[in-house]
């Protein structure tokens, strides 16, 4: 297994919005949500997570409440709010403009 | 950033405050939410449950780490850091209470001084002047009259469209009876818009009314808190009651309260009422007040001003060529002259803080080098460097706020003694007190001063790198590079330290020897036992063209030298003890132009015995020479040296200008006596002057007698009194004092400013001494074992006591250097306080050079002492 890909700067946010546009989830959800989705590609480590989601829920992207778990353990379960949404629309745009862009520069023929 | 959103970050940061506790809580139990799934994911994979555990730990890769990292994206961290520091330097006087009360009493010393200062810069300076809208208030003036003539004012009003209300102040001298003793004095005639136009309303009575602005309606006068209170007994009856003026009846209409004195002391206001006349031609004393109209700036003023300026040249070019007019704000007019004393002042209390808080630096760098240890514990459990340079600035500036505390209540002190200190003459002295602005200022010095004293050490304390310090297991450790940093700094505080102090002690050594220049100076008489008054003429006499005084004055002197006590009597009208000069320029030929201005004096037969002048050639005044023909002169020495070269004047003859108004007359010089200095005159001038005799010389006034007295003058005063109200009814005796207590009060403004200089220098003194020992006793406790080195191998106690003495002189020399040149270029704004003196005097340089030399090496002794003591053995062991 090659090792998995730090994230480039500034896109954690971006993964985190999206994961929770799906559905409200508590961090250990979130991690192993990440893991699946990308193939195990992309991975943080156990710990970091939980600053980037401090940070985003203090900026008011994302909101915070305790509830009960699947094995009815108390969980803070992190979703989405309105700025959030708005805010990811607005980060998916300039991955999508930066991505493409990189994608362009690789692309180019050799002479 | 949308509304809701802002709405709910500010509600996150205020429970990360508030509900502190349960947030933490919060993320804990996140935390072990986390731990606790990843411990099963482990032991899913077959692992014991503490290999689990283990394992789930290692993975989450430091759980305290993260916590602070959560913490840290909280917003409001600085806050509960600041929270925490701040409790912590709260706490630190239990861990080093030396320290603490060396702290605290050296800023409350400088903040003190500082606020104590501030206070009176505040109330005399910045405060707007109490009355409405007084920013807007200018005076005007007309250039070159140096004052606003009565007919100029009259054109100003009648053509600004900038200016709204105007007024006209004009001097007016008379005396006062029917209340207490007959008093004259200046005071001050006001026109219509005076009183309205400043809004500050009388204590008792009212204003003016406008019918009482009206020729021959003009007999009320509004009284001074002042004159009401000595002359009144501070009657609230006064109001109502009759006085005279010059003879004539007024009634008081109000009493002013005690803030308000413009033009500055004067004693009471009178309505202005102008002539025609005087409308067209009054070109004496007087000045402008006006109100510039809302809206309207001072440039657009000045611009309309030389407008009119300009029209006036042209249209009547006699009149008015070269006219300029000006504005001021009426603060200027007021508080100018106090100004410079005033920021001397605080700039010598800003080197004193200055110093203070060079030396506190010079602490902290030591605590600094003592707390290695603790830091080094903090960095090592994951504070970053930025997190201990701000514990370690938080600290300095709690402990510089419980220096501010201490030193606002010296200021309150201080401001109490300052009223009393600061010259007599120092306007708007009753405003003086500790307002909030004062407070603000307090709060703010020592915020500065923490961060000051607190940044470099901070820097320095937090370089330290943890491991090497953990290492040393606290021990000292020679050649870490903070420690030699923090030396290097501490030297150079200390040379700081004592430059300050030399420019400071500069200042006041300048202010104590122009002092004793002044207390010192040789006046040409003897000063003690003489008793001085004046006597002027009463109203109704002085406007009787045909009034001659000289048989009043004959009577005076002669009841006067026949006095028990008395041991000889004079008079004079003019000069020593006489009233307000006059200047003649080229009396004698029209080509000794350049030659000093004269005073021309009249004196009495015996005036120069009286004051023990000594007589140089010739002989006195004599009752024969009221017969005789001619004028008869005696002159001073410097109009003989400026006008004869110094050959014997005594033969010599001179010509009277005949605006004299005798007809031209030759004077005939009769005697020469010795210069006398004015008391009164700034800088004691001593004037080229010629003496007439006062009975033969037809002069008008009362004469001003001198009694050269047995015992103590002032005992003399009551008969005096009587002698003078038996010959002349209705006469008042002003001015009765001691020619020592004239005197003393003229050198009372340099005395006050040298007093208060000299405890600002006393101040920085100590200070800079306490630093120099500071600096010389921890770098002998550093140094112990390379002195113990040393002496193991054959140095002498002297060559150590050298070694340590010759360091504190090496900073002293380099310091006192500094402190010439600062001293070289600051001293030049206190020359117009000097007399007899250059702002750089070259001893007062030297001799404050000795000074600082001194104290920094008895500073330095004691260690040195110490550091010839230092046991070679047990120095080498230690380590």
């Amino acid at each position: 297994m090659s090792k998995p890909m730090d994230f480039v700067q500034g896109t954690l946010d971006l993964v985190l919005l999206k994961i929770l546009a799906l559905e409200p989830m508590n961090g250990w959800a979130i991690m192993q949500r990440l893991k699946q989705v990308s193939g195990e590609v992309l991975q943080v480590s156990d710990g970091s997570l939980y600053p980037a989601l401090h940070k985003l829920e203090q900026q008011g992207w994302i909101h915070a409440e305790w509830k009960l778990s699947e094995n009815n353990r108390r969980a803070k379960f992190y979703s989405l709010t309105r700025a959030g949404r708005k805010q990811l629309e607005q980060e998916k745009a300039n991955w999508e403009r930066l991505s493409a862009a990189i994608a362009q520069v690789v692309r180019l023929k050799e002479a | 950033m949308g509304m809701r959103r802002w709405m709910r970050v500010a509600r996150m940061r205020v429970r990360s405050l508030v509900l502190l506790r349960r947030v933490d809580e919060e993320l804990n139990e996140e935390l072990q939410f986390h731990f606790e799934k990843k411990v099963q994911e482990f032991a899913a994979q077959g692992m014991t449950p503490e290999a689990a555990r283990c394992a789930a730990m290692r993975a989450m890769d430091g759980m305290e780490r993260r916590k602070e990292e959560c913490r840290d994206m909280r917003g409001v961290k600085w806050i509960q850091d600041l929270v925490q520091d701040a409790s912590y330097g709260v706490r630190m006087p239990r861990r080093s209470p030396g320290f603490m009360i060396i702290a605290v009493l050296t800023l409350a010393l400088g903040i003190g001084a500082n606020t104590a200062m501030f206070s009176a810069v505040n109330a005399i300076l910045l405060r707007p002047l109490p009355y409405a809208h007084s920013e807007r208030l200018v005076d005007i003036e007309a250039t070159p009259m140096m004052n606003c003539p009565v007919p100029d004012f009259l054109q100003i009003q009648a053509k600004s469209r900038t200016l709204g209300p105007m007024a006209l102040v004009g001097d007016a001298r008379g005396q006062m009876t029917g209340a207490g003793a007959p008093v004259s004095f200046h005071f001050t005639d006001v026109s219509a818009d005076f009183f309205p136009m400043l809004g500050v309303r009388p204590l008792y009575g009212r204003w003016f009314l406008p019918s009482e602005m009206q020729a021959g309606n003009e007999h009320e006068v509004i009284l001074s808190y002042k004159l009401w209170r000595e002359s009144f007994g501070s009657d609230p009856g006064a109001v109502g009651r009759k006085v005279m003026l010059d003879g004539a009846s007024y009634e008081v209409v109000g009493v002013m309260p005690p803030d308000f004195s413009l033009p500055a002391r004067t004693p009471l206001w009178r309505p202005l009422v102008l002539t025609a006349d005087e409308m067209a031609h009054r070109y004496g004393f007087s000045s402008a007040l006006a109100d510039i109209r809302p809206g309207r700036s001072t440039e657009e003023v000045q611009a309309e001003l030389n407008v009119i300026a300009a029209q006036l040249n042209t249209s009547n070019p006699n009149l008015y060529r070269g006219v300029r007019y000006q504005t001021a704000p009426i603060k200027e007019g007021v508080v100018a002259g106090a100004r410079l004393p005033l920021l001397i002042l605080l700039g010598a209390a800003g080197f004193v803080l200055l110093i203070a808080c060079a030396n506190l630096a010079s602490l902290s760098l030591a605590r600094g080098w003592a707390r290695r240890p603790e830091l080094a514990v903090r960095a090592t459990l994951g504070a970053t460097r930025g997190r201990l340079v701000r514990l370690l600035l938080t600290e300095s500036v709690v402990l510089a706020i419980a220096g501010g505390i201490a030193g606002i209540l010296l200021a309150f002190w201080g401001a109490a003694v300052l009223r009393q200190l600061l010259p007599a003459g120092t306007p708007r002295l009753n405003e003086l007190r500790v307002d909030q602005w004062t407070l603000w200022f307090a709060l703010g010095i020592s915020v500065l001063a923490g961060l000051m004293f607190g940044t470099a050490p901070a820097l320095i304390a937090s370089r330290e790198n943890p491991h090497e310090v953990v290492k040393e297991g606290g021990a000292r450790s020679s050649g870490a590079l903070a420690s030699r940093r923090g030396n290097w700094l501490r030297r150079v505080l200390v040379v700081a330290e004592i430059a300050l102090a030399f420019v400071l002690a500069a200042g006041t050594g300048l202010a104590l020897r122009s002092l004793s220049r002044l207390l010192n100076v040789d006046f040409g008489f003897r000063i003690d036992h003489l008793l001085t008054m004046v006597l002027p003429t009463p109203a109704s006499e002085r406007r009787d063209p045909n009034f001659d005084a000289r048989p009043y004055s004959r009577a005076i002197l002669e009841k006067f030298g026949a006095l028990p006590g008395v041991k000889s009597v004079g008079g004079v009208v003019g000069g020593i003890g006489g009233l307000r000069p006059m200047h003649l320029d080229g009396m004698l030929d029209p080509n000794i132009a350049s030659r000093p201005a004269i005073m021309l004096d009249t004196a009495t037969p015996k005036y120069f015995g009286t004051l023990e002048t000594p007589s140089i050639a010739g002989r006195d005044f004599a009752p024969s020479d009221g017969q005789n023909a001619t004028l008869v002169a005696i002159v001073n020495k410097r109009f003989a040296q400026a006008y004869f070269g110094g050959a014997n004047p005594v033969g010599k003859r001179m010509t009277l200008p005949a605006w004299l108004q005798t007809k031209p007359e030759q004077v005939e010089i009769v005697g020469e006596v010795g210069d006398m200095r004015e008391p009164r005159a700034p800088a004691y001038r001593a004037w080229a002057t010629v003496y007439l005799d006062y009975f033969q010389y037809r002069e008008g006034g009362a004469v001003s007698p001198v009694v050269r007295s047995i015992g103590e003058p002032m005992a003399l005063a009551g008969t005096v009194r009587a002698v003078v109200a038996s010959v002349w009814k209705d006469e008042p005796v002003e001015g009765l004092t001691t020619m020592e207590q004239q005197l003393s009060a003229g050198t009372a403004t340099p005395r006050s400013r040298a007093m208060l200089l000299g405890t600002f220098g006393a101040l920085g003194l100590v200070l800079a001494m306490v630093g120099i020992y500071g600096l010389m006793s921890y770098s002998v406790t550093q140094r112990t074992h390379e002195i113990g080195l040393r002496m193991a191998l054959g140095a002498e106690p002297g060559d150590v006591m050298r070694m340590v003495v010759g360091q504190g002189a090496r900073l002293a020399a380099a310091g006192i250097a500094v402190g010439l040149g600062g001293a070289w270029a600051l001293t030049r704004y206190m020359r117009s306080f000097l007399f007899g003196l250059n702002s750089n005097d070259p001893l007062t340089f030297a001799g404050v050079a000795i000074l600082l030399a001194t104290v920094a090496l008895a500073a330095s002794y004691a260690p040195a002492r110490r550091a010839m003591r230092v046991d070679p053995m047990a120095a080498l062991r230690h380590e």
